[in-house]
Order: structure tokens, then C-alpha cells, then sequence
């Protein structure tokens, strides 16, 4: 089964699990994280096989870092791809990122979505690990971008020519967060120490002008808390999806048609409710465009 | 410099002691955090035993003596983490008085991977076996993931102190106090019969019993042991199957 373009759904957190299942929302699909579903057996997979009855499903991977210049091991995307042959997803995602190298001959994995440099290195290690990937699971992936906190000064291609590159070489789609476009957007005025002036839409869509419509498979909306003065801001999806990221979402649908949206909130999460209702605002913005 | 370097740079700089400053210090909480994300939820005993702050030492030195080497923040440091509790308390002159944490840590990695492993099924077509094959051809099928955990301290006391309170008036002091007191060899079986996973409290022969099941003995041999041991043999393999601790008979592959 695919998703029609116009689906919304939200990201499906453990504080709602029952909320989902027992008062099934208006909404096409919820996003899990693969990592919290890597077990055998357990309460969370059964929960997860009823939530299967009333939405499509979306899986998305943090951990694989496919970035990363050792290959994603066969046991992680073997465990994924069980994962993926249980529940069938519509949508199976990960992150355009590293988390793991060698220090004092020892393979740390951080855990975390570090930022790639976009040079035709980087982009022939990820495009050869995406590879892997899709011939293990035997599915398509989407790559998302990353927020990023540190300065990439040696990068030959822009952020979204990497990615556009990297889809053309590999089939796979693009998941645009449009909320780590905005962050990145902050972030990148504190780096070089000026002041920010405020959110620039038109700038956001020259950044992902290097990709096209069919790229697109998925976009990811959200919230973060506003940063302190002159300090980074972190993509901790604490907060709802800002007014600038509705803004973005707007004119992304008016330039590339709509992709199936999905509402991320990852702390102080709010009740079921709401995040159903902010899907149902994307799902509106959609029609107004559509109209 | 290579994207090989490049990348080994910026994981030596969040895994070492240095502070850090900008993005980088970002990416350095990011993993204490989620580390302590991690601990937290397979190690919640523990947790609530030693207090915030405390714990977070505990995370901290984990990360530092046994950084994450695999995928899975679920199965990070269960292994490890009762040595590094030890060692810690050691280090702070607390392993005299707080030695219980450790068997605790014991207990929560076992809880952890109890509740992550398979769903015990109970394959009811294998138990006619019992009627139809000599005993000495036959084992008995553990339900995965269970594991015998021993200790000096009542820890599904300590366990129902921390998860489930029934008197709120006790102080963790006085319940450890009593613990203490009435300190012996006790053995745990951690098991589950649907999705929560129990703790039950073994006698020393039914330990025996279920480390004899673990290595895969015969039924005749299991029998003897009960005799021997004046265990009711029918009611104990009764009271396994009904609590999904053995799952099913099999035959024994000849060698």
C-alpha cells in the first residue's frame, strides 16, 4: 500500500500508544522510531499490531548512520528489515548522517545524527551505504536532512545538492524537514556571530532548489524551543510546529505539490488531541493550496 | 582532511573529558542525555535507589568506561552496568553500605531483557510427550529470556518498595535496614507469563530445578532430583507450565 501525497499523521510517542488505539484518530498514518520496536516480543508490538488496524504506518530509523564510513552492519539492517517484513510500512526512513567511528581502535556509536560535510566523498560513502540498505530491506528508503550545530567550511555542494545528488544516484526519496531547514537557517547567523533578522521563507526554498518534486517522499513539521540570545537553537521538537514552519510548509506545497506530512513532537508532548489537530491543519494548508 | 578523519575527529571530541564549547558541547550533551535516557528506562530500580544526581554520575561513568559500541540504546551497558555500580560505589567508599544496588542493577538488566524477548507460547501439543516417551528421551523448554538472579537482600522487596509502595510512611532506609537483617542467599526468577515481566522468589531447590532445566537435562534426571530433594515433581513442572516458565517438551537430539 502507498500514501497518497495528501496523508497527514503524527508521530506516534509511548505517552499516546493508548490514546491511539482507543479513540482512533482522523489521520492517515503515525510514525514510530525503529529503535523502540527492535525487541523480540513485548507489550509495545502488540500495541504497535493494533495501531496497524487504523493507520498506515511510517518507520523511521535513527540509528543506522549511513553516513558513516563503516558500512551499516548486516546485523542492524537485517534486525530492521524483519522489522519492516512484521509491519509493512508504508514509509521506512533514516537520517542524511554519521554516529559512529574508531577512537583508540575502538568503534564508539554516539547514538546521534551527526553532520555529514557535503563533498563527493562523503556523498559516494552515504549513496553506497544507502544502496546496501535498500537491497538488504528490499524497500526504497527517504533520507532526511538534518539540523546541524557546527560549521561544515569545507563543504563543495550545498545541503540540498548533496541530497538531490544522492537521490539521483540511489532511487531513494527525500524526507524534507522543513523545521531543520529553519533551524539550520538560525543557526548559521549565530555561527558566523551576527544577528538573526528573522525567518526567510524565499531563502529557505532557494536552499532545497536543487531538488525536484518526485524527490520528495515525505515531510516532517515541528516545533522547537526558541534559543537563548547569541546561543544555537536545538531541534528538541518540544514545542508546536512554529509559525514559520507553516509558512515554509505553504510555499514548499505551492512550489512541489503536497507529500505525505507528518507532525513531529518529541517532548513535552501535548495531549493526543492536539497533534491530531495539527495534522488536520496541514491536511487543511493542503487543500487551500490544492483548491 | 578525509571524510574518515574528519568524522573520528568529532566522535574522539563528544566521547572524551575536555570540555567543549559551541555546536560540538551540543553534540557531547546529546549523547550524556541520551545516555541517560537509556539507563533510565532499563535500569529504573536503580534509579530511583540512588536519586538524580547520583545517577547521573552512574551515566557519566558509563559513558566514559563503556561507551556504546552497537546500534541499540536499548541494549547498551546491561551487561556492564552492575560492574561499573560496583566499582563506583568502591571508588566512593558506599560499596559497604549500598551493595544491594548492584543486585538491583542484576535485577533490572534482567527485567529489561525479559520484557524485550519473545512472547512465551505454550506449545500445549508437546506436553502429551510426557505420556508417550521415556523420560530419560525427554527436556523441558524454557520460555526465553528468564534468568535466576541471587542475592543476600529481598529484591522483589526492594523492587515493590521502589515500583509499587504499599506503605508510603516506610523510608528507603528502614526497608534496606531490614533487608539487611534478614540478609541470606535468596534466589529470583525473572520470567514472564504475558507482557509484564515477574519476579518470584525461588526456594534453594527449585533454583536447582531450574538451573538443571537451563542445562538441558532429561526428564528421568529432573524426576530423581525432585526425590531426592522432596519436591513434588508433578505440582513443580505443573506450576512452570501454568506460569509459561517451560514452554513445551522436546525430545533429545541423540549425539
Amino acid at each position: 500500500m502507498t500514501l497518497s501525497p495528501q496523508s497527514v499523521g503524527v508521530g506516534l510517542r509511548h505517552e499516546h500508544y493508548y490514546d491511539a488505539i482507543d479513540t482512533p484518530a482522523d489521520i492517515d498514518f503515525v510514525e514510530v522510531h525503529a529503535e523502540n520496536l527492535f525487541m523480540q516480543g513485548g507489550i509495545v508490538k502488540d500495541i504497535m499490531h493494533k495501531a496497524r488496524h487504523h493507520y498506515a504506518l511510517s518507520i523511521h530509523a535513527t540509528s543506522l548512520g549511513l553516513g558513516s564510513v563503516t558500512a551499516p552492519s548486516d546485523h542492524v539492517l537485517e534486525q530492521l528489515k524483519q522489522l519492516a517484513d512484521e509491519f509493512s510500512p508504508e514509509l521506512l526512513s533514516d537520517h542524511a548522517c554519521f554516529n559512529r567511528a574508531y577512537v583508540h581502535g575502538k568503534q564508539i556509536h554516539t547514538g546521534d545524527l551527526l553532520p555529514l560535510r557535503y563533498n563527493t566523498e562523503s556523498l559516494d560513502i552515504l549513496a553506497r551505504h544507502v544502496d546496501k540498505a535498500q537491497v538488504t530491506l528490499q524497500r526504497p528508503l527517504l533520507i532526511e536532512n538534518l539540523s546541524i550545530y557546527i560549521e561544515q567550511p569545507s563543504n563543495s555542494l550545498s545541503e540540498f545538492a548533496f541530497l538531490a545528488r544522492l537521490s539521483e544516484k540511489t532511487g531513494c526519496k527525500l524526507l524534507l524537514d522543513l523545521n531543520n531547514i529553519l533551524v539550520n537557517q538560525y543557526n548559521r547567523f549565530i555561527m558566523a556571530g551576527e544577528p538573526f533578522p528573522a525567518f526567510d521563507i524565499t531563502m529557505a526554498l532557494d536552499e532545497i532548489a536543487p531538488i525536484k518534486a518526485d524527490m520528495i517522499g515525505e515531510i516532517h513539521l515541528a516545533g522547537t524551543t526558541p534559543a537563548a540570545p547569541a546561543k544555537l537553537m536545538i531541534d528538541d521538537h518540544a514545542r508546536t510546529v512554529s509559525d514559520s514552519c507553516w509558512a515554509l510548509y505553504q510555499a514548499v506545497i505551492e512550489a512541489y505539490g503536497p507529500a505525505p506530512t507528518l507532525i513531529e513532537w518529541d517532548q513535552n508532548l501535548p495531549a493526543w488531541e492536539t497533534l491530531v489537530s495539527l495534522a488536520q491543519h496541514a491536511k487543511s494548508i493542503q487543500q487551500q493550496v490544492l483548491i | 582532511m578525509s571524510e574518515s578523519d574528519y568524522q573520528q575527529a568529532l566522535v574522539a571530541a563528544i566521547v572524551s573529558e575536555p570540555p567543549l564549547e559551541g555546536g560540538t558541547a551540543i553534540y557531547r550533551n546529546n549523547w550524556i542525555e541520551n545516555a541517560h535516557r537509556a539507563l533510565s528506562v532499563s535500569f529504573p530500580t536503580v534509579k530511583a535507589l540512588l536519586g538524580e544526581n547520583n545517577f547521573r554520575l552512574i551515566v557519566r561513568y558509563a559513558c566514559a568506561k563503556s561507551p556504546k559500541t552497537e546500534y541499540d540504546w536499548g541494549e547498551w551497558a546491561l551487561d556492564e552496568l552492575p560492574a561499573i555500580i560496583e566499582a563506583t560505589l568502591h571508588e566512593q567508599k558506599l560499596l559497604d553500605t549500598m551493595d544491594f544496588v548492584v543486585d538491583c542493577a542484576k535485577l533490572d538488566a534482567a527485567l529489561f531483557r525479559c520484557q524485550r524477548s519473545v512472547d512465551p507460547l505454550l506449545d500445549t501439543a508437546s506436553l502429551s510427550l510426557l505420556e508417550k516417551a521415556p523420560p530419560e528421551s525427554l527436556r523441558l523448554n524454557l520460555a526465553n529470556k528468564q534468568s535466576l538472579v541471587t542475592s543476600n537482600y529481598p529484591l522483589n522487596d526492594l523492587y515493590d518498595f521502589v515500583h509499587r509502595p504499599l506503605d508510603e510512611s516506610e523510608s528507603l532506609k528502614a526497608q534496606i535496614q531490614k533487608a539487611r537483617d534478614r540478609a541470606q542467599l535468596r534466589y529470583f526468577l525473572v520470567y514472564r507469563t504475558d507482557f509484564n515481566p515477574l519476579i518470584k522468589a525461588l526456594t534453594e531447590e527449585e533454583a536447582q530445578l531450574h538451573q538443571l532445566v537451563v542445562s538441558k537435562t532429561d526428564v528421568a534426571t529432573l524426576f530423581e532430583k525432585c526425590t531426592e530433594m522432596k519436591v513434588d515433581f508433578s505440582s513443580w513442572l505443573g506450576e512452570s507450565i501454568a506460569e509459561k516458565r517451560i514452554i513445551g517438551i522436546n525430545h533429545i537430539e541423540s549425539k
